[in-house]
């Protein structure tokens, strides 16, 4: 029943089948997801199957007393009268009912997101410390030393602070902000920046190599915070997570030295793209599997925000690329096709690589499927190296990388971590407009540099207003 | 007079009023001892964003403020350090390597309270111990004349030690309101005849009491 409902309630753009993103948007127009399509999958789902607070009183205010799993005719009847008996309803208990809160485009079944509010016109602060009306430049000050530095100013700091005019209030909010941007605590060894690479890196000590090893080394994921970081500070593309042909060492306690070669790594130089050919993702994420469908999903992932396993960044070839199960998976069945026909095709391009292979770990290798017999998959061999990312075609995993960085999902993803941690959650409703904002200023003002990028950030209003 | 009660009374008085927009704490910690006390005027944030400073700010935050080094703030058994490793993940930290806990989990744990009160003592006790170890090079509670483990706590020695409490770790001037009430816990233990000096244990308290309050804790 439980995957019968995800069928029926999980949506992605590509996936027009299920009714119930039609269904809210028939009965509720007024909701802002409607406006421009339809809602994702995340207006009733955490992880699918998984329900959220909206979802679960959906499913379980369904057809009660019906057989499970409901067919699709039972299930369009009954969700019309759903939606109307849950409108004025508060799922997540975030004080806000239901359909108000899709009218202002934020989640009825997560309570962190609300429709917010901005400041009112007209309002005055009354409070003698902050400015609770608008952007308080103390406040930011302040903020920005815990976030960055890890700590708060001292007394004096603060009130020299308050005491400059606005203009110089500018100038020494962005003197602070990198002077605490060169600090252990934001690209030190398990600094902000390291933390924000733990779950791309997906670090597991037990099989570390280099520094501190693990029982059964086999690769260090140390290179990989290290070229993360580097690729985050100063003046350097971001995009180098994803495209550099180089190496980083991290040498000091604060300080990474960029080299051409790079002992254990075996990527050579024109087959190499940033995080994605190190020694330790091949490890992990490929591992011993002839079509390595978890590195590219983890890539997805990591680098554009796209968790395929949600439903999230489903964009498919177009029609001609038909999906071929190499492997004998079992990905034809409609409700596997929905998620690999864009999967496979982000996947061939990673095929090259060899996961554990002991000296071959990491290594481009072009004949790679020929190692595999029919055990793997009776058309195992016919595996081909050109994939899909994006619905856009690529020859090779080097390609793949350039695609993805130059997108705007890359830049978005990228701006949103820093604003989860800068700002503490995701963009809400009210926020939006300015995320977007420094989503499309990133690729041009900012030039793919995030630390001009923060800069930005801790001047605007969602992060300076208390 | 039991230890607990005090420290109550402790939070009560220290609870927030002028520093952070008080809607705001409220809002974000509703339900809390510091709404013991409601202040007199509570102002309204649009924003109400306020953050749980976690494992890592908690701690360079706390030993910045009493002047100690963080691995020297708390320790457990007098080895392991609470905040930067055995308490961590408890205060949203994060323990990667091992465990395989790569973000934080989105709430803290039952315990993180006790963890946080238990890392504001143990910093407090030893910025206290280290003031009346060597009172001319001290920070905050060494200058206070003490008369057979008894202070003068309307003194100018006792205000000037709170003055400094709450500058450097809220950084801010105290209110009268939160004066008299600190000043108020000192007669209450006085009176309670707990063991050791009275201005030891309120030293303790009091610090502790402002090193947990919500306008310490959140950002």
């Amino acid at each position: 029943m439980v995957r019968r409902l995800f069928m029926l309630l999980v949506v992605g753009p590509a996936w027009a089948l299920p009714p119930g993103p039609g269904i809210v948007c028939e009965r509720w127009p007024d909701a802002a997801e409607c406006a421009d399509g339809k809602p994702d999958c995340t207006t009733c789902h955490t992880q699918p199957p998984a329900h959220n607070a909206f979802g679960a009183d959906i499913a379980d205010a369904l057809l009660p007393g019906a057989a499970r799993p409901l067919s699709q005719a039972d299930f369009e009847a009954g969700l019309p009268e759903v939606l109307a008996s849950l409108a004025d309803i508060d799922s997540d208990g975030d004080g806000v009912p239901n359909r108000a809160e899709m009218t202002a485009g934020a989640n009825p079944g997560n309570a962190a997101d609300t429709p917010g509010g901005r400041p009112v016109s007209g309002c005055e602060s009354a409070n003698p410390v902050w400015n609770v009306c608008g952007y308080d430049a103390a406040h930011a000050f302040k903020k920005l030393h815990l976030d960055v530095c890890g700590h708060s100013p001292d007394y004096a700091a603060l009130e020299g602070f308050r005491a400059l005019k606005s203009e110089a209030q500018a100038d020494a909010l962005a003197d602070a902000l990198d002077r605490c941007l060169d600090t252990p605590f934001w690209q030190g060894r398990d600094g902000v920046l390291w933390q924000l690479a733990h779950p791309k890196v997906k670090p597991l000590a037990v099989i570390k190599s280099g520094r501190d090893p693990g029982y059964i080394p086999l690769a260090d994921y140390d290179d990989d915070y290290a070229l993360f970081v580097y690729t985050q500070t100063d003046d350097r593309d971001a995009r180098d997570v994803l495209t550099a042909d180089y190496f980083v060492v991290a040498d000091s306690l604060v300080g990474y030295t960029r080299v051409p070669e790079r002992m254990g790594q075996n990527a050579v130089l024109d087959r190499r793209a940033g995080m994605i050919t190190s020694r330790w993702f091949f490890v992990l994420n490929t591992m011993f599997t002839p079509v390595p469908r978890a590195a590219a999903a983890q890539a997805y992932r990591s680098y554009l925000g796209f968790e395929i396993a949600r439903s999230e960044g489903l964009i498919e070839p177009d029609e001609a690329q038909e999906l071929v199960d190499y492997d004998d998976k079992g990905i034809l069945d409609e409700a596997c096709a929905v998620c690999h026909r864009t999967l496979d095709p982000l996947t061939y391009p990673f095929s090259r690589y060899h996961g554990i292979t002991g000296r071959d770990t990491g290594v481009y290798d072009d004949r790679r499927m020929r190692r595999y017999d029919e055990a793997a998959g009776s058309r195992i061999r016919e595996v081909p190296e050109a994939g899909h990312i994006f619905g856009e075609p690529v020859a090779n995993l080097v390609e793949w990388a350039r695609v993805a960085a130059d997108s705007e999902h890359f830049a978005r993803a990228t701006v949103k971590d820093y604003w989860r941690v800068l700002v503490g959650h995701d963009p809400t409703t009210d926020e939006m407009e300015a995320f977007e904002a420094l989503v499309a200023d990133f690729p041009s003002v900012h030039n793919y540099r995030v630390e001009r990028m923060l800069h930005a950030l801790i001047r605007m209003e969602a992060y300076g207003a208390p | 007079m039991r230890l607990e009660t005090i420290l109550i009374a402790a939070v009560w008085v220290a609870g927030c009023e002028e520093g952070a927009p008080p809607e705001l704490a409220s809002r974000a910690d509703s339900g809390t001892r510091a709404d013991a006390a409601p202040p007199e005027t509570r102002y309204a944030s649009t924003r109400a964003n306020l953050r749980f400073k976690r494992a890592d700010r908690l701690r360079l935050d706390f030993a910045r403020a009493l002047d100690l080094p963080p691995d020297e703030l708390c320790q457990e058994l007098g080895q392991i350090d609470c905040a930067g490793e055995i308490h961590k993940v408890t205060l949203g930290g994060v323990d990667a390597y091992a465990t395989g806990i790569y973000s934080p989990f989105p709430e803290t744990s039952v315990s993180a309270p006790m963890v946080v009160e238990r890392i504001a003592t143990a910093g407090c006790t030893r910025r206290i111990t280290l003031d009346l170890e060597d009172p001319d090079a001290s920070l905050i509670w060494g200058r206070i004349p003490v008369m057979e483990g008894r202070i003068d706590v309307e003194g100018d020695q006792a205000t000037a030690a709170l003055t400094t409490l709450f500058t450097r770790a809220l950084l801010r001037t105290p209110s009268e309101r939160e004066l008299s009430g600190l000043r108020e816990l000192y007669r209450e233990i006085e009176a309670a005849e707990l063991d050791g000096p009275p201005a030891f244990a309120w030293a303790q308290v009091a610090c502790m009491a402002v090193l947990t309050s919500v306008e310490s804790l959140f950002y």
